[in-house]
């Protein structure tokens, strides 16, 4: 027995395109379809789940992995021939709604934040960089030399050498490598670092994502959006949390990160936590 | 030894799949590493330090997937292509099948099956009490797998199922058999005449596994949560389960089992025995005043193999006079195995390290340990003066329950992944005033599926560690489950016997033996 109930969209990120033009199918996951438009620009259709994004359309689903054909204009999406007009979704905010924030909350709420992490990040995700005993979960001599080359990276990396970053880029495993999702989670922090100290970070990420970019389309956009301070919605609310020492809320959105499924988001968090903390309680040389 | 690769073009998977399916390839017999990776520069030059960039991999880009095998030889790495092509091949349509079948609401699941009665939440704790009363409202049981759920929350969802004739079991409920389904973790148990309830996971496993080893049966095994039968909630769904089952027309016996429960609450259980429950009750309240359980007319039991002997005996018409004997039997066994291993002992082995995955197989026996070598030293000890300074490095007489939170960051329950266990098995093994290392293992749905291979092999190790330094180590064993398992009780108790251990028939008679050979040698306090 299949049933479905009639698609209803939730939300459209301001990055999403007034017309589709030419649209190819990258990847499909049960939560997202990654599209390719117009051969180099990339939007997701994903479930409520994942939730909003720059360039996500976020249907009501559990499930997209059925979707097929998709095209949209101004007026409304079509996907596998249903219509749903664009007038009844609510456009996603991705920027960073952060006032009067305490450099003591936030530094309280990044604790409480990383012990989630170690805890209940997967296995092989970049929270062993936050605490020495999960380097127990690397077992073969690939894994092994993964984890020492991220390891060495990233001390490289938070020591000052903006080379590092070339280094860390592309290493690890799926859609978006963990060296990728760290340097997303890097870049992250240097945005909330600006946002409550008002020193400008902005030349500081620039210089990452160039040394970033890789010809990985989904990794480009994440850093792209976090370059510019545009936030995917699950990350988004973790950094609201932090930055106010919201416990109750750190735990939801500690819980949306890592439920999608892989590691992207205990290593963005990681990330997140490790150069947050350079900066926070070391200040950092490069600015 | 050659090194191997494909290169898959157009084909994304996530980082998990990608880690799962290079771990198993690795465990193939035959092959020493194996990776799935993007083809970033940064993957190439990992590939390049272990051993395994092929020029083919070279050109290869972003976007293709380079899968590595180092084999022993051409043969075994084709069968780890095949292996690792096959579950990339089942990742795929085990997905797309659960898109299609598997609802993903409460809502969705009624839809699909209209009938059920009853619902089996596990979600994070926070949305857990939610969807709980959202399945009440639907008239449906529940069963509450899920942990951290706010004691409010609790409380409201046992009045409301109480005033409308529903069971909550649960939060943090383990394990259930209802009409004979085991649920959660559980065992493969018989069917019968004898019915449970209780406010301890492990207890229940062990109360209902002895029950069928001796040729009983249960009819339904209620859990509760440990929660339950503390003052705030105030055993609301312990009585309730207690009532359902005199109720029961399966049910002509009842078992009790549980920590302490609060005062108020052994008054209520008790006042109930006394009032409504006509059929015959056996409670085992660890560490409790039996006499409190007697004086309301119901039969006391000391361990938890007990309370599944005195059940068994009375489903099966023997005399209670039978399991005395054959406990006494034991007893004299016990006395006599820890004669005979207190003998094998270097001077300076005395101690023993209890090393437990099951949380209330732990108390159970350190509280019979204590009764014959005093307090021992833990990470969650009976006597507070005994907490172990720091958990991983066990003093004198420890007994360490490995499924606390510390234990467990990032990583699954003992009762699953026995890497932690095994670590320490051989920690232990190093220090020469280890005389005993005692250990449980928990068989049924859920438990890890291969207990015997996976532990010998560290038995055998740490033996031999100790054989080198010219001691000799016991290991005592108990197996919580029973040979309808899907493990096995038979072939796990010959795989650990094989290894060198003991394995007694609980876990009260191998904390014994062990505390007996400890006493024998001077151990205790």
């Amino acid at each position: 027995m299949q049933t479905r109930t009639r698609l209803k969209l939730v939300s459209v990120g301001p990055d999403v395109s007034v017309e589709s033009g030419s649209v190819s199918f990258h990847s499909k996951f049960s939560n997202a379809v990654n599209l390719i438009l117009d051969g180099n620009n990339l939007v997701s259709i994903v479930t409520n789940k994942v939730g909003g994004g720059p360039n996500n359309i976020v249907l009501n689903a559990q499930d997209v992995s059925f979707i097929n054909v998709v095209k949209w204009n101004e007026s409304y999406f079509m996907i596998n021939g249903e219509v749903l007009l664009r007038n009844t979704a609510k456009v996603y905010n991705p920027l960073l709604s952060l006032h009067d924030v305490r450099i003591s909350d936030f530094l309280t709420g990044l604790n409480f934040f990383e012990r989630l992490l170690i805890k209940n990040a997967p296995p092989l995700s970049a929270a062993f960089l936050l605490d020495d005993r999960r380097k127990n979960f690397f077992i073969t001599p690939f894994e092994k030399n993964l984890r020492i080359s991220i390891r060495n990276s990233v001390d490289r990396f938070l020591e000052g050498d903006l080379s590092a970053i070339s280094k860390l880029k592309g290493l690890g495993f799926g859609l978006t490598p963990q060296g990728d999702d760290l340097i997303d989670g890097f870049v992250s922090a240097l945005v909330v670092y600006e946002f409550i100290t008002k020193v400008n970070t902005y030349l500081l990420r620039n210089k990452i994502y160039s040394a970033a970019e890789t010809s990985n389309l989904i990794s480009n956009t994440f850093l792209r959006y976090a370059v510019k301070g545009m936030f995917y919605q699950r990350v988004k609310e973790l950094i609201e949390a932090v930055a106010l020492n919201d416990k109750g809320k750190i735990i939801n959105s500690t819980e949306k990160l890592l439920n999608i499924g892989e590691t992207s988001g205990s290593d963005i968090g990681a990330g997140f936590v490790l150069m947050s903390r350079k900066l926070f309680e070391g200040g950092i040389k490069w600015l | 030894m050659v090194v191997k690769g494909i290169i898959k073009k157009g084909e994304y998977y996530d980082s998990v799949t990608l880690m799962l399916v290079a771990r198993d390839a690795t465990k193939l017999d035959g092959v020493e590493d194996a990776a799935v990776v993007m083809g970033t520069g940064q993957n190439k030059s990992i590939l390049e330090t272990s051993g395994m960039l092929l020029d083919m991999f070279k050109d290869a880009t972003d976007s293709d997937l380079l899968i590595a095998v180092k084999a022993k030889d051409e043969r075994t790495a084709e069968e780890a292509f095949a292996k690792i092509d096959e579950m990339l091949k089942a990742k795929r349509a085990k997905t797309q099948e659960a898109g299609e079948y598997m609802p993903k609401s409460l809502e969705g699941a009624l839809e699909f099956m209209p009938d059920a009665n009853m619902v089996i939440i596990s979600v994070a704790g926070k949305y857990a009490g939610d969807e709980a009363m959202k399945a009440l409202e639907h008239g449906l049981h529940v069963m509450l797998f899920s942990d951290n759920v706010p004691l409010e929350k609790e409380i409201e969802l046992k009045k409301y199922a109480r005033d409308n004739g529903l069971l909550v079991m649960g939060p943090d409920c383990g394990t259930a058999i209802i009409n004979g389904a085991p649920l959660c973790f559980a065992n493969v148990v018989n069917r019968g005449k004898i019915g449970i309830v209780a406010a301890s996971g492990t207890g229940l496993q062990e109360v209902s596994s002895v029950i069928t080893n001796e040729g009983a049966g249960i009819s339904q095994a209620i859990g509760t949560g440990g929660r339950d039968v503390k003052k705030d909630v105030g055993g609301i769904m312990f009585i309730e389960g207690m009532k359902a089952l005199e109720e029961d027309p399966e049910t002509n016996y009842i078992v009790l089992v549980s920590k302490p429960p609060h005062p108020e609450v052994l008054e209520k259980v008790a006042n109930l025995i006394k009032s409504e429950i006509k059929k015959p009750v056996v409670g085992i309240f660890l560490g409790g005043d039996p006499d409190v359980v007697k004086s309301a007319g119901a039969i006391p039991a000391s361990t938890l193999e007990e309370a599944g002997l005195i059940a068994a005996s009375l489903a099966k018409g023997k005399s209670l006079d039978d399991f005395k004997k054959l406990l006494e039997e034991r007893e004299k066994e016990i006395l006599e195995i820890a004669d005979r291993e207190s003998k094998n002992k270097k001077d300076g082995q005395k101690f023993v390290r209890g090393l437990y995955t099951g949380g209330t197989l732990c108390d159970e026996a350190m509280l019979l340990s204590r009764k014959i070598i005093g307090e021992v030293y833990g990470n969650a000890p009976l006597n507070p003066e005994f907490k172990l300074k720091d958990s991983w490095i066990s003093q004198e007489n420890t007994f360490v329950d490995l499924g606390e939170d510390e234990f467990t960051v990032g990583r699954p329950h003992p009762m699953i992944d026995f890497t932690l266990r095994n670590k320490k098995i051989l920690e232990e093994a190093k220090d020469p005033s280890v005389a005993v290392i005692l250990l449980d293992v928990v068989l049924g749905y859920g438990s890890n599926m291969t207990p015997g291979d996976e532990l010998a092999p560290a038995i055998k190790e740490a033996r031999e560690i100790a054989k080198k330094d010219g001691r000799n180590i016991t290991f005592v064993c108990s197996i919580t489950g029973t040979d309808k398992d899907p493990q096995d009780r038979k072939k796990v108790k010959k795989q650990l016997e094989d290894a060198g251990a003991i394995v007694m028939p609980s876990n009260a008679a191998a904390a014994k033996l062990a505390s007996y050979i400890v006493k024998n040698l001077g151990g205790a306090r």
